[in-house]
């Protein structure tokens, strides 16, 4: 359903020309999970981006359930963001002055969905994170662990075919991060597609395969279960890899 | 969303930043009351000068020498007398009555009482101008024009600071030396808006004695009045005829009726407000540039917001219309408040100045309509901009 070919990404910050993707391809079927491994700054996120509809790439294309978003308008993205896609980043993005609830039903806002329907769907939504009883407190009011978990029913309110997470746990301690993988299996296991990018080998392990990035290029995939052992034998080797 | 769920919004982001939305809310206010006591000044004024002279009666016409046209052409002044009145009276059938009047500075004593006053020299035509203004006594006469009688009609306060309680009528005064018998007393008008009426100071005399007491006879204009208002057209046609037979075919002469003088004084006050409107405008549009800027304030400090709306589906025209709704709001809420602040500041003006301020329903609609677009004018640029924030730039941003 997610087929990625040959994307290049060039980031023009008028001075230099910074090449975050140089050429990856990628393909992702129905019902599977992917992480995403690499060292910071090799194009992980970049990566996400482009495949969660946030970004164009510069050149190659992209296609998703078989139609091809890499030259949709940006109301057109906006749509398909809002459709197919459930995304969860590292630093939550919560509306800092909104409760969970109301952070919860943003999507649906912007679907169309009428205000009584989207009150029930992200209650259900916050309920299947566990965290019905902080409907109504807000993000400041909210553990790490908590916020991201409401960010997740927020990805997960539309219902989504794919959730991305963009290293859903680099901000949390390893209690809560865990937390948050157990939902993400889960959710897995309910049929929805998912791609994580981690710097945890363990995360990796759990998932059915792993992608390693490096200066913008693929350089190794394999069994999620693989991960572990390889990533392991590398930090004996240069120890690059966080 | 909904239009109240996009109200909602905009008013629960406002509430997030109350000191600053009530000062840009200032700006607003101040500029839609001052656009709406300015106008009422304006809008006071010409309905008192309407009323005035729609008072005056609209089968009015006036015949003047046309002045402009003289000091162009360089022509002798042909000039107004009683007797022009006088043949305009017998020649004129569709005109009903005639009045004509001089005015020239006179003194009047009476006992120790002496007072340098603004005598109105004029004849038996009074009586209709004037109609409802008598006293006591009587109104002048034709005889007392022909006969040119030493007879008086005195102002009320005149006659009040002259004899006080007692009555004048038959009362001799001398004016300019001469013995005048006093046969009427006007009632006294009152104060205007520009003082005392300067009418009730004045005495009436038959205008054949102002050749003697002033040294002309010439007069400023003769007020005619038509039978009725479908004969205005015709009595000005046969005035036309009997100056032109008195003074010669290329006679300059203006013949007016009130009702086009009525008119023209309309436009010209119209003119005046909406100018006075203008320059209340300008505090507007400095208030509208106080939104601008704190919009752009707010989006600069919301891209974050705007990135997190738009990586969950948010499309530009949602995040145009939510800011703008902001500002509009601003403008409304503003608007609404300017026009009871305006409309009070009007009351005060009529109460301090004493000047008939009147706040219409279209000074309203103005300010209404000038509230609203400067909402949309002053709130499209900022909300474009936030609308056309890349997402994943919005989302980087600190
Ligand atoms: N908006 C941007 N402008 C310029 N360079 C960028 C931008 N975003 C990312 N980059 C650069 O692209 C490269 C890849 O970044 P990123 O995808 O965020 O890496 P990762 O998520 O793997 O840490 C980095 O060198 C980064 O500096
Ligand atoms: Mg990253």
């Amino acid at each position: 359903m997610i087929d990625a070919k040959d994307v290049e990404k060039v980031y023009d910050t008028g001075v230099v020309q910074v090449a975050a993707l140089r050429g990856v391809s990628l393909r992702v079927e129905r019902g599977e999970s992917v992480a995403i491994i690499g060292p910071s700054g090799s194009g992980k996120s970049t990566l996400m981006n482009i495949l969660g509809c946030l970004d164009r790439p510069t050149s190659g294309s992209y296609s998703l359930d078989g139609k091809v978003v890499s030259k949709l308008s940006d109301d057109e993205l906006a749509e398909v963001r809002n459709k197919k896609i459930g995304f969860v980043f590292q630093t939550f993005n919560l509306l800092p002055r909104a409760t969970s609830l109301e952070n919860v039903e943003l999507p649906l806002v912007y679907s169309g969905v009428q205000s009584s329907t989207r009150r029930e769907r992200a209650l259900a939504a916050l309920e299947k994170v566990g965290l019905a009883e902080r409907a109504h407190h807000r993000p400041n009011e909210l553990s790490g662990g908590q916020a991201q978990r409401v960010a997740i029913a927020r990805a997960l309110v539309t219902e989504p075919s794919i959730i991305l997470a963009d290293e859903p746990t680099g901000n949390l301690d390893t209690k809560s991060g865990l937390e948050i993988i157990r939902i993400l299996k889960e959710l897995h296991e309910q049929g929805i597609t998912i791609i994580v990018v981690t710097h945890n080998p363990e995360i990796a392990a759990m998932t059915g395969r792993f992608v390693e990035i490096r200066d913008g290029l693929i350089v190794r995939e394999g069994k999620g279960s693989d991960v572990g052992r390889m990533t392991a034998r590398e930090e004996e080797g240069d120890g690059e890899v966080k | 969303m909904t239009f109240y769920e996009c109200m909602k919004l905009a008013l629960s982001s406002l509430k997030t930043n109350k000191m600053r939305s009530a000062l840009t809310l200032l700006g607003i206010v101040i500029g839609i009351a001052s656009v709406i006591a300015m106008m009422s000044i304006g809008e006071g004024g010409r309905r008192l000068v309407s009323m005035e002279l729609a008072g005056l009666g609209s089968n009015l016409i006036f015949v003047q020498p046309d002045y402009a046209r003289e000091a162009m052409s360089g022509a002798r002044r042909k000039s107004l007398t009683y007797e022009d009145a006088q043949a305009i009276r017998k020649g004129c059938p569709a005109v009903g009555s005639v009045s004509v009047s001089r005015m020239g500075l006179v003194t009047v004593k009476y006992g120790k009482d002496r007072y340098n006053i603004s005598a109105t020299f004029t004849d038996e035509g009074l009586s209709t101008t004037h109609g409802a203004g008598l006293k006591e006594g009587r109104f002048l006469q034709e005889l007392d024009i022909r006969a040119q009688r030493q007879v008086a009609i005195l102002g009320g306060s005149l006659a009040n600071k002259l004899f006080g309680e007692e009555s004048a009528i038959g009362t001799k005064v001398k004016i300019n030396g001469q013995s005048f018998a006093v046969v009427g007393v006007m009632k006294e008008q009152g104060r205007t808006i520009f003082g005392e009426n300067p009418s009730d100071m004045s005495a009436y005399l038959p205008i054949t004695h102002s050749k003697r007491m002033t040294g002309s006879d010439e007069v400023a204009f003769i007020s005619c009045e038509a039978r009725d208002m479908k004969q205005v057209r015709d009595a000005m046609d046969q005035i036309e005829k009997v100056l032109a037979q008195r003074h010669g075919k290329d006679a300059s002469f203006n013949v007016v009726s009130s009702a086009s003088i009525l008119e023209t004084t309309e436009t010209i006050a119209r003119i005046f407000t909406v100018i006075l409107g203008g320059i209340g405008g300008i505090s507007l549009l400095v208030g509208g540039i106080g939104v601008m800027n704190i919009m752009l304030v707010s989006v600069t400090e919301r891209t974050r917001e705007v990135g997190i709306r738009k990586a969950v589906g948010a499309k530009k025209a949602d995040i145009l219309r939510q800011f703008l709704f902001e500002a509009i709001s601003l403008c409304l809420v503003g608007g609404a408040m300017g026009i009871v602040l305006g409309w009070a500041g009007a009351a005060l003006i009529a109460k301090i100045a004493k000047w008939p301020t009147y706040v219409s329903l279209f000074s309203i609609a103005v300010a209404v309509i000038s509230a609203s677009f400067s909402g949309v004018a002053f709130g499209v640029y900022p909300a474009y901009k936030a609308a056309n924030l890349d997402p994943i730039e919005a989302l980087r941003y600190e």
